[in-house]
């Protein structure tokens, strides 16, 4: 599936009121524009359905192709759904418009918006400054476990923690999680096709690459990718992965491999949050943490510590 | 950790007295052995004298799964209890919210903090009678405020934990369950007599164990366990339950049908340092021709009975209980006393050790019946080294 075509002034057409404020950024399959309505600033989202001059006749994949236009349809109405049964400072809420469909200039188009967090993405922090501080990572883990634990009182699992969808919100440095667009309700049918594995691979848990078990997957799996980005933070490596890996090396490595204590790599660590890292990296869920809130209150007794 | 009664026939006085000699911290009733309103009385007459004694009420309704011909004791008068449920039965969800709500409401009457929940054997992790079972705790965490007061149990056969996959699966659906802790009965209906146990399966139930009680942080009591306390204690549980008859001791479906009775059971003596019991004659009779017997004793306060000659000792069925019951209290509280789990393996490690040499020094010279012989020693040890490998300890 390919990104809207959509440039600033098409955005102003297609949305009555709204002026485009920055940059545009394009994701997987949305483009995403910084715009401002009635003087508020929202972060605005554009996905791509289908081309409509498209001559599916001669297409010999016509089923799969509806298929999919409909999976991308139900994931959009499923994050929507999830952002407006929450609402937390560590998630990314709904903004002014809600989950809406335009033809435009050739495109079938879905569009909504959601808050704008101003600040940078987990990546980018990374990126440009390396590993982070110890209790600024603790404070992150709290914030996304927080997030994660809010989830899952929905009965849903976010199954998309990665760096890229954690911002640092600067206006008061909380960590939000955003993008919903993985989410899955364990009420409802799985959204996945059979076969395909959701989610940024290389923060993938174990339980998601054993698709027979999909359906079984619960809040322990978004624990464990917050293990890896916690694991990355706090020592700027990634506990799988290795430039020029294969897919099946790294999987492999997700399903058996014990990576490196964070502690050996970065000597700054204290044992309780490497243990806390390990933990959470375990293969198994139950050797996880049963309960979110019980990581919580680990992270807040040692952030306590730190500031006494 | 602690040491619980396990209640059976013919409780007497051996309770009262254990309690007393401060050995017990608990006591699972039985209905099977008890009629309803002696549960009652026996309860409030113990909570009375003993308000920090843990009494819990194991339903016993996994005997409602058993056919054959059944020996339900007093279970038929209770409530709840319904004889042969078939599978049909248990198929129906309306009937497994009856089941479990009759056993919650009988218990609401008593007078116990916590609450067991219903449940049916286990044979197989990936059998239709483990998702019965997860379905009567579902059914009993819906009655309650199970988080506080609620003791899922769970009654598996051994065999089930050959299958290390799947019992991994079955702990992934049960340590998300939001319940006080889990009572946890493993059948050993192979007639593999206890302590003697396969190696995979001591391994798995370890790992069952420490998953529950150390990863999670349940509370988790074992019931029906006699010396395996003893490398099941360092996983982290909280307690054993132990009574005075082998069908107390350790259990097995047999247990529960009629038999033709049998010759009464030779006098044994729980000896800490072979870490086994021993026949009082020939085996240990033998022991002291040789003058070792100070070498195997316990050093429980009902070792003098036996010091100047154990053959002629009025070595009475409750003398025999309390004795035993007081040796795996020493040894609990000995493994209790080190904190990680690595200080705890390598105290049991050492015992077995002991033990064995102690086996070697008597190879050639007392005649140990199977029973009472070192053949478990080695599967003990065996199985700590692997559940040392897989918890990385």
């Amino acid at each position: 599936m390919a990104v809207p075509n959509l440039s600033a002034e098409d955005v102003s057409q297609i949305i009555a009121d709204c002026k485009v404020v920055g940059k545009c950024n394009r994701g997987g399959q949305k483009i995403v524009y910084p715009c401002e309505i009635n003087g508020i600033k929202y972060a605005v989202k554009f996905i791509l359905l289908n081309y409509l001059d498209l001559d599916l006749d001669k297409d010999n994949d016509n089923d799969e192709y509806y298929i999919h236009i409909e999976e991308v349809k139900a994931r959009a109405e499923r994050e929507i759904s999830i952002m407006k049964s929450l609402d937390s400072p560590y998630l990314i809420r709904i903004g002014k418009i809600d989950l809406t469909s335009t033809e435009y200039k050739n495109q079938n188009l879905l569009f909504y918006s959601e808050d704008w967090v101003e600040g940078d993405d987990i990546s980018t922090i990374l990126r440009k400054n390396g590993p982070m501080d110890v209790k600024d990572a603790l404070k992150l883990s709290k914030d996304i476990a927080t997030a994660i634990s809010q989830i899952w009182d929905t009965n849903n699992v976010h199954r998309d923690i990665k760096p890229q969808n954690i911002m640092k919100r600067s206006s008061d440095n909380t960590y939000v999680l955003l993008d919903f667009g993985m989410a899955f309700d364990l009420d409802d049918k799985s959204l996945t096709q059979v076969g395909l594995v959701p989610g940024t691979k290389i923060y993938l848990s174990p339980e998601q690459l054993h698709w027979q078990k999909k359906r079984d997957i619960d809040f322990r799996s978004d624990l464990f990718s917050l293990g890896i980005v916690i694991y990355e933070t706090l020592t700027g490596c990634h506990p799988f992965y290795e430039h020029g890996m294969t897919d099946l090396e790294l999987f492999n490595r997700i399903l058996t491999y014990t990576p490196s204590e964070p502690q050996v790599i970065n000597t700054n660590i204290g044992k309780e949050e490497n243990d806390i890292v390990m933990r959470l990296l375990a293969k198994e869920p139950h050797g996880r943490y049963r309960k979110c809130s019980i990581l919580i209150k680990q992270l807040q007794a040692i952030l306590q510590t730190m500031e006494v | 950790m602690s040491l619980y009664a396990q209640h059976g026939y013919g409780k007497s006085t051996k309770i009262e007295k254990g309690i007393d000699a401060n050995i017990l911290s608990g006591i699972i009733l039985s209905p099977k052995a008890e009629k309803p309103e002696k549960i009652k009385e026996f309860i409030n007459h113990t909570k009375h004298n003993h308000p920090d004694i843990d009494i819990m009420f194991d339903p016993q309704f996994y005997i409602c799964g058993f056919s054959g011909d059944l020996s339900d004791g007093k279970l038929s008068e209770y409530p709840y209890y319904i004889s042969e449920l078939s599978r049909a039965n248990l198929s129906v969800p309306k009937n497994i919210q009856k089941y479990a709500k009759d056993v919650i409401d009988f218990q609401n009457e008593l007078n116990v903090s916590k609450i067991v929940s219903p449940t049916i054997l286990i044979d197989d992790f990936n059998g239709k009678q483990s998702q019965i079972a997860i379905s009567l705790a579902y059914e009993s965490i819906s009655l309650l405020d199970a988080e506080n007061r609620l003791m899922i149990s769970l009654c598996i056969n051994e065999n089930a934990f050959k299958n290390l996959d799947a019992m991994n699966e079955f702990l992934d659906i049960i340590s998300l369950l939001d319940v006080k802790g889990f009572y946890l009965i493993i059948d050993r209906s192979n007639n593999i007599k206890e302590p003697l146990i396969d190696l995979n399966i001591l391994t798995n139930i370890m790992k069952f164990c420490y998953v529950l009680a150390t990863v999670n942080e349940f509370e988790v009591i074992l019931g029906y366990t006699d010396l395996l306390s003893i490398p099941l204690i360092t996983t982290g549980i909280s307690a054993t339950a132990c009574g005075w008859h082998n069908g107390q001791k350790m259990f097995s479906e047999a247990n529960f049908q009629r038999s033709n009775g049998g010759r009464r059971a030779r006098k044994r003596y729980t000896s800490n340092q072979l870490m086994n019991s021993i026949l009082i004659i020939p085996e240990m009779t033998t022991v002291n021709d040789f003058g070792k017997l100070k070498d195997i004793m316990s050093a429980t306060i009902y070792d003098k009975i036996l010091l100047t000659s154990p053959g002629d000792s009025a070595w009475s069925d409750e003398i025999s209980c309390l004795h035993n019951w007081s040796s795996l209290k020493i040894l609990i509280d000995e493994i209790k006393s080190y904190e990680t789990i690595g200080e705890r393996l390598d105290c049991v490690t050492e015992k077995i050790v002991f033990a064995n040499k102690l086996y070697r020094m008597f190879s050639d010279k007392v005649p140990f019946e199977p029973k009472s012989n070192n053949s478990h020693l080695n599967v003990w040890l065996a199985a700590i080294s692997e559940f040392r490998n897989q918890i990385g300890e």
